[in-house]
């Protein structure tokens, strides 16, 4: 037995040994396998981490970033429209526990645009939520929430806001509940604003705030004082056609659009159309040097007696009663020598003449809220001679800040814009005047205001140049009426080298004591060109020079004897 | 046998501490990814902050109300054509010649100076009230000229900034020049080359700049415009003279 199984021990182990090596070779394979398999499972897991993870974080960090509304900024990068996130009080009725009538009263005592009654009321209504009020302050979401009352409930909702509250309202437009533009540039721009890809960066208008500030400051000084239905500024970039400040008032605030009055709404720069007056001479002077019929400022036109045409005569305020040179024509704004260039001109020249500067058209700016001239249809002799001096053609303000930046810039009429132009990229524009043209036209602008009607205007050391215009408005039940007047200022400044238009009109100015009871636009509508100007010319980058001016002494030995 | 069976658990043992570093080593990163994650979503917070901050600052910093506490309150205006100076002539033009000689002799043109000139300018200010004393009367239009600043105690900096001026004196009158100051013929062209191109830097000292305001004030008040026509004219060789050295 013993031998036996002595004989099979070796023979089991040699039995056993391959199976046991085949085992081992087995589990360690195992092994191997899984921690080759938790290894690249570790490995896998870092690159995806490093492949998905990452974006998935960064996209997520920056989106809060980006407001569902782009801010418009001025040119200069000052903020006038801003999204954010207000708070936001409403009231859901079926949650309410507490008592309604005190929690009505705590209610009312908070916001009292509302009745206690009417609180209550909603506290006891159906509906399911109702708002209370939207952008509320911090401090009143605060006291609210101390009311205890778990129906207040509060939120935050993106919400139009405008820092510079009624700065460039008419320029702004503002948006409704949704946040979508409605009006102005708000409306201008919706798709712009709204859109995923440039919401991110802020759309730039070509208002300076500084400059608007200004006008707005001064018009609305000048509108109070003077009584007047309403007013309008404009500062254009003559050689760019860009809208540095467009101001009208009365004012509303874009912030709360809906609570405005519809006469502060109605933006006189781009949707009132005024029959303009004598600042159309300059236009008509302008094209009648560039067709060939005025020749020389020396040359004279007869104001010695009213020119008849059909029922009415045109006559001169204050008659010169003989021949006047061109520069004496501007300098007296004489409308019986304007009428007589005009008829020179004929109908067909004054037309073209119009059209170049684009009367005859809708206002060139993005807004949609501007008007169209009012362009006559038959250009008789009487129509021809009357609009030679602004009566008769209806055009708005911005209208004629764009003629006045072609007459002064060498000629050329561009397009106004409120969109911010890069450097250098200005439009060609369309050359309407020969560059000795408005170099002439230069100087006879100043010369209006150094020794004619708009001394008013001058600001020390800014070299204003500008035409004065008193138009008669039309009145309730047709025909002129002579107390009621349209008083515009049309200036440029430096005229050594014209850089900005601007124009100021007055609606129905009342004479006061400090304009000795007249309303002719020296004394309503310049003083506040020149105070804009003396404020934002140093703004503007021109800085007043006492000793430096647009040469026009070869011009004033034709108004000397007029002086004397 | 021991040692086999060792080395397969060696083997084990790396594998587990290999599988253990990496999954480390992915804990980290996971750990580290939550960190940044988190001072990300704070630098989003704090740039809201920020801007709600902006908004509301700009809101209550808005130019309507500037405006309106500026009718109220400060009265500020416009500055007028006379406020803006154009360039060095007309500032020193709004100097006022008063006092007698001795006082304006102290007044320096104050400039920031490179400093190594200084040594070799240094025995110059002795050298200069010399040519002030001896050039009397006849000098006495050039010396306003050179004093725009108070500057006592850059006195001995001062002088290289003075070089121009010496410069221009020697061209118009040579001769008392050379006679009281033979030393400074020599060091005048390498302490104008160093001088020049920091003059700008610090033109005036506060005490000279409330003079100048007084000064201003007073004249815009009553204006006598052809009081300073020398001072200007006299000026102006040296302002050429200065930005000829600069190139």
């Amino acid at each position: 037995m013993a031998t036996l199984a002595a004989r099979t021990e070796p023979f089991r182990i040699v039995e056993e040994q391959p199976n046991a090596l085949a085992l081992t070779y087995q589990r360690l394979m195992m092994m191997l396998l899984i921690f080759a398999g938790v290894t690249a499972l570790i490995v896998g897991r870092l690159v995806f981490l490093q492949l998905f993870a990452d974006r998935a974080a960064s996209a997520s960090a920056v989106n809060p970033l980006i407001p569902p509304r782009a801010d418009i900024l001025d040119r200069n990068g000052v903020p006038l429209a801003r999204t954010i996130d207000a708070w936001t009080i409403g009231i859901r009725p079926g949650d309410a526990i507490g008592d309604h009538g005190e929690v009505a009263a705590r209610l009312a005592a908070l916001m009292p645009e509302r009745s206690e009654a009417q609180y209550r009321a909603m506290l006891a209504s159906n509906r399911n939520f109702i708002y209370l009020r939207r952008r509320a302050l911090p401090e009143l979401v605060e006291a609210a929430n101390a009311i205890g009352e778990p129906a207040i409930v509060f939120s935050r909702e993106p919400e139009r806001l405008y820092p510079q509250t009624a700065l460039a309202g008419h320029v702004l437009g503002w948006t409704d509940l949704e946040g979508h533009g409605v009006a102005g540039m708000e409306r201008v721009l919706e798709a712009r604003l709204m859109d995923p890809a440039h919401r991110g960066e802020p759309a730039r208008l070509s208002i300076d705030t500084r400059v608007q500030a200004a006008m707005e400051a001064e018009l609305a000084a000048a509108v109070t004082a003077q009584q007047a239905e309403g007013g309008t500024g404009i500062v254009l970039d003559v050689r760019t056609g860009e809208v540095v400040a467009m101001a009208s008032a009365p004012t509303f605030n874009p912030n709360s659009a809906g609570r405005a009055d519809a006469n502060a709404l109605y933006n006189r720069a781009t949707m009132g159309v005024y029959e303009l007056g004598s600042v159309f001479k300059p236009i008509t002077i302008a094209a009648a040097m560039e067709a060939g019929v005025v020749t020389s400022p020396a040359q004279r036109w007869d104001a010695s007696a009213p020119v008849p045409i059909g029922r009415f005569r045109i006559s001169d305020d204050h008659p010169l009663g003989r021949a006047i040179t061109v520069p004496e024509l501007l300098i007296h704004s004489s409308n019986i020598a304007t009428a007589r260039v005009a008829d020179a001109m004929g109908a067909e020249r004054m037309q073209q003449a119009f059209r170049d500067v684009g009367f005859d058209e809708t206002a060139h700016i993005e807004l949609n809220e501007r008007a169209r001239p009012l362009w006559p249809s038959d250009w008789g002799r009487a129509r021809v001679l009357t609009s030679g001096f602004g009566h008769g053609v209806a055009i708005t303000p911005l209208h004629l800040a764009s003629a006045y930046a072609a007459l002064v810039n060498g000629g050329f009429w561009r397009p106004a814009t409120l969109l911010r132009i890069e450097d250098g990229r200005a439009p060609q524009g369309r050359r309407i005047y020969s560059e000795q043209t408005s170099l002439r036209m230069r100087q006879f602008l100043r010369m209006i205001v150094t020794h004619g009607t708009g001394r008013r205007g001058e600001a020390a050391g800014f070299r204003v140049g500008g035409k004065t215009g008193t138009a008669e408005k039309v009145a309730a039940g047709g025909g002129y009426s002579r107390r009621v007047n349209v008083s515009t200022f049309a200036a440029a400044f430096p005229m050594d080298e014209p850089r900005y238009v601007v124009v100021v009109m007055m609606d129905a100015p009342q004479g006061t004591e400090e304009t000795h009871f007249l309303t002719t636009a020296a004394w309503t509508a310049a003083p506040v060109v020149s105070r804009v100007i003396a404020r934002t010319g140093p703004l503007l980058g021109i800085i007043p020079d006492a000793d430096r001016d647009i040469d026009t002494s070869e011009l004033l030995p034709l108004v000397a004897s007029a002086e004397q | 046998m021991s040692a086999r069976s060792f080395r397969s658990v060696g083997w084990v043992a790396s594998v587990g501490a290999a599988a253990l570093g990496c999954y480390m080593l992915s804990l980290q990163v996971a750990a580290e990814r939550a960190d940044l994650s988190g001072v990300e979503s704070r630098i989003v917070r704090t740039k809201q902050e920020i801007r709600d901050l902006q908004t509301e600052l700009g809101t209550r910093g808005r130019l309507s109300q500037l405006e309106s506490w500026n009718a109220e309150v400060l009265a500020l205006s416009a500055p007028v054509a006379g406020q803006f100076v154009a360039n060095e002539v007309v500032l020193a033009r709004l100097e006022t010649p008063s006092g007698e000689l001795g006082d304006r002799a102290q007044l320096r043109m104050a400039s920031a100076e490179t400093g190594e000139t200084a040594p070799a300018a240094a025995p110059q200010p002795q050298a200069r009230t010399a040519a002030v004393e001896s050039t009397a009367a006849p000098a006495q239009p050039v010396v306003r000229q050179a004093s725009l600043t108070t500057a006592p105690a850059a006195a001995s900096a001062n002088v290289p900034a003075r070089a121009p001026v010496t410069q221009a004196r020697a061209e118009t009158r040579p001769a008392p020049v050379r006679t009281t100051t033979p030393a400074r013929t020599e060091t005048r062209p390498a302490a104008a080359r160093t001088a020049a191109p920091v003059r700008t830097a610090a033109l005036l000292d506060e005490r000279t700049a409330r003079q100048i305001g007084e000064t201003a004030r007073a004249e815009s008040r009553a204006r006598p415009p052809a009081a300073r026509p020398i001072a200007a004219v006299r000026a102006e060789p040296r302002v050429r003279a200065a930005s000829t050295d600069k190139d």
